[in-house]
């Protein structure tokens, strides 16, 4: 990595050849030291110890009620939030043709492998979720027919969570391709077999590389459509479709602006950890830390900017049921959390980030990013904790506020379990699939150079329409 | 056209440039370039290869809707009960259900397109060398009946690190 300039000026460069880069990646890719393995189990046993507590809550409060579920519907939508949401990571800097973003790319796309325990997780919650009669779905369950639409609002969010895994995973394969291709003719035995199928017989033609940029494109933008979307539909029917009465427009788009938010976070935590214990300081350097901070600054904003436009229609209301809903969402039970919430999602970030050093580094971000992931967790506790405790979810206005819910041990343990779970599936995926978008770097190497200018060495980047 | 494959690979971008030059000057422009890496289009003087991409998701989404509607206005038609006054064919119940039949068709047909317009898979490579992949270029030409050892000097000229041509039949 080439560095260099005064005053704090900062231009650098990836000095490897492609050969260099391909045999330090892949060689990472195919390596299974005994701390990876440590990993492994430490987080396949944190996995297991999550199937021991649903089974400890299945066989306590069975699976009759959604009441006893609330943690595990926000452990749903934590890894949404955070995982599934990080391959926005990749898509939206690929549209602008920028460059920082090559470096990052795979380690936020191979996020998309937690789609898997999204789908396992989704079952139980769908066996327990109340018919839509007489809720507030998105699906207007009744409203139009009797029973129609059939199977709302089960069949329908479940296809949202598949749609959302298979478009996942096609975006990781589609991008990875010309790597698969690449480690085929490096790497022998199974693995190498296994690369060969994936790669399909790519060559490298014009028109291979034409097609897959635009498949890039189109499943990067069929996908931030549809994890938009599944944050609406998430957060309509295991949110507030709970509460009687409680019709908030602006909710499921702050959830999903939140998804941004830890977006974002979740790929600067996971390239600091590739960086720091992967062997790869030259490969993401200040510049990739420092555009995703501004753009989680920027993005923190706005998040503070939509729950205060929230916020503000039940304050101002002051109708006893819009006091209410203050009470189950904010000021109630669960105030301690959202005071913490907000001091991390907002008011640290900005206290923080505001300053261009900080912005401007690797550990200032990645400080920011750990108490974004922790708010957001928090924020999912709160919200789907509280709003599965509410007893009578018929009805036009919520009857009674109820008390706070606290993590009984198997809560915690299904909890951990699912969080340990993304992580494994992340940590097994990245020893398949490299972690660095080889192509991408090497495209990125051909269309960028530094260039002295007077006294002052400037990074020259070329973008070919 | 009758005539065999030639495929020079090369090292140094350069060179491929400068054998892709010769080879337009011979003639010979409808070349086809093999990289590990995205060049831009042009960048060997190549004609651009077109695609059809953009019409798969298109063509899904179309498709997908068309399905979802049929799925969300055959059932309120089976089932023809009025309820509150509403229309038996009511569009913003339907919106969800056409929304998500539309992304699925999109998404499906995305990943088909992909694959189909890549012209994948392959169960046998033509000529085709593995360092195309380490970083070498490779141009491969159909060479005209009886000009395929032409092409092959003309690649070593500039200075192929390999050529190799397709059997003679």
């Amino acid at each position: 990595m080439h560095n260099g300039g005064p005053h704090g000026h900062h231009v650098d460069l990836l000095e490897r050849s492609s050969e260099e880069a391909a045999g330090e990646v892949l060689g990472w890719t195919e390596r299974t030291g005994p701390a990876y393995l440590l990993v492994v189990l430490v987080l396949a046993a944190v996995a297991a110890l999550g199937v021991v507590g649903f089974a400890m809550k299945a066989a306590d409060g069975g699976l009759d009620s959604h009441h006893p579920w609330g943690y595990l519907a926000a452990a749903l939508a934590f890894i949404m939030t955070t995982s599934l949401s990080a391959p926005l990571v990749a898509i939206a800097p690929r549209f602008g043709k920028a460059h920082w973003n090559r470096y990052v790319s795979r380690i936020a796309e191979t996020w998309s492998v937690v789609g898997l325990l999204s789908i396992l997780i989704m079952v139980p919650l769908l066996l327990t979720l109340p018919s839509a009669e007489h809720r507030q779905t998105l699906l207007m369950y009744n409203k139009v027919a009797e029973g129609w639409p059939v199977g709302a609002p089960h069949l329908y969010v479940a296809l949202v969570l598949v749609f959302t895994a298979i478009n996942g995973f096609g975006l990781l394969w589609a991008s990875a391709i010309p790597d698969f291709a690449l480690a085929k003719s490096r790497v022998g035995g199974l693995r190498g077999a296994l690369y060969s199928k994936l790669a399909l017989g790519w060559v490298g033609t014009k028109r291979q590389w034409r097609a897959l940029r635009a498949g890039l494109g189109v499943l990067g933008a069929l996908y931030f459509i549809f994890i938009v979307w599944s944050h609406t539909t998430i957060s309509f029917d295991f949110g507030q479709s709970l509460v009687p009465g409680l019709r908030d427009s602006v909710f499921p788009a702050w959830q999903a602006l939140g998804g941004i938010q830890a977006a974002l976070a979740t790929v600067i935590v996971t390239s600091f950890v590739v960086r720091m214990f992967g062997g790869f300081k030259e490969y993401i350097g200040v510049n990739q830390f420092w555009s995703m901070a501004k753009l989680m600054l920027a993005s923190s904003l706005l998040w503070m900017y939509f729950w205060w436009s929230g916020f503000i229609i039940y304050w101002y209301a002051k109708t006893p049921q819009a006091q209410d809903f203050l009470q189950l969402m904010w000021f109630g039970p669960y105030r301690t959390i959202f005071i913490i919430t907000i001091i991390c999602n907002f008011a640290l970030v900005l206290g923080i980030l505001m300053w261009n050093p900080v912005r401007k580094s690797i550990l200032g971000p990645t400080i920011v990013s750990c108490l974004i992931i922790f708010g957001a967790f928090l924020d999912k506790i709160r919200i789907y904790v509280g709003f599965y405790s509410v007893e009578e979810y018929t009805g036009h206005i919520l009857q009674e506020v109820p008390e706070a819910v606290p993590p009984g041990l198997g809560d915690g343990l299904m909890v951990a379990g699912v969080i340990g779970g993304a992580l494994l599936l992340y940590t097994l995926a990245i020893k398949f699939v490299p972690i660095f978008n080889l192509w991408e770097i090497r495209e990125g190497s051909m269309l960028q150079v530094i260039r002295p200018f007077k006294r002052l060495p400037l990074k020259i980047l070329a973008k070919p329409e | 056209m009758a005539g065999r494959s030639v495929l020079g690979v090369f090292r140094e971008v350069d060179e491929a440039v400068e054998a892709a030059d010769k080879l337009k000057e011979n003639g010979m422009d409808n070349f086809e370039v093999l990289s590990g890496t995205p060049f831009p289009e042009g960048a060997f003087g190549e004609k651009v290869a077109n695609h059809r991409l953009y019409v798969w998701p298109l063509m899904g989404a179309m498709l997908g809707f068309s399905l979802a509607l049929l799925v969300t206005a055959g059932t309120q038609l089976a089932y023809p009960l009025v309820t509150g006054g509403k229309p038996i064919l009511a569009l913003p119940a339907m919106f969800i259900i056409a929304y998500e039949g539309t992304m699925l068709g999109a998404i499906i047909s995305t990943i088909i397109g992909v694959i189909f317009e890549s012209r994948l898979p392959k169960a046998k490579l033509d000529l085709y060398d593995p360092r195309i992949t380490e970083g070498y270029i490779g141009l491969v030409v159909v060479a005209p009946e009886g000009e395929a050892e032409r092409v092959d000097a003309l690649f070593k000229a500039a200075n192929a690190a390999d050529v190799q041509l397709e059997p003679a039949s």
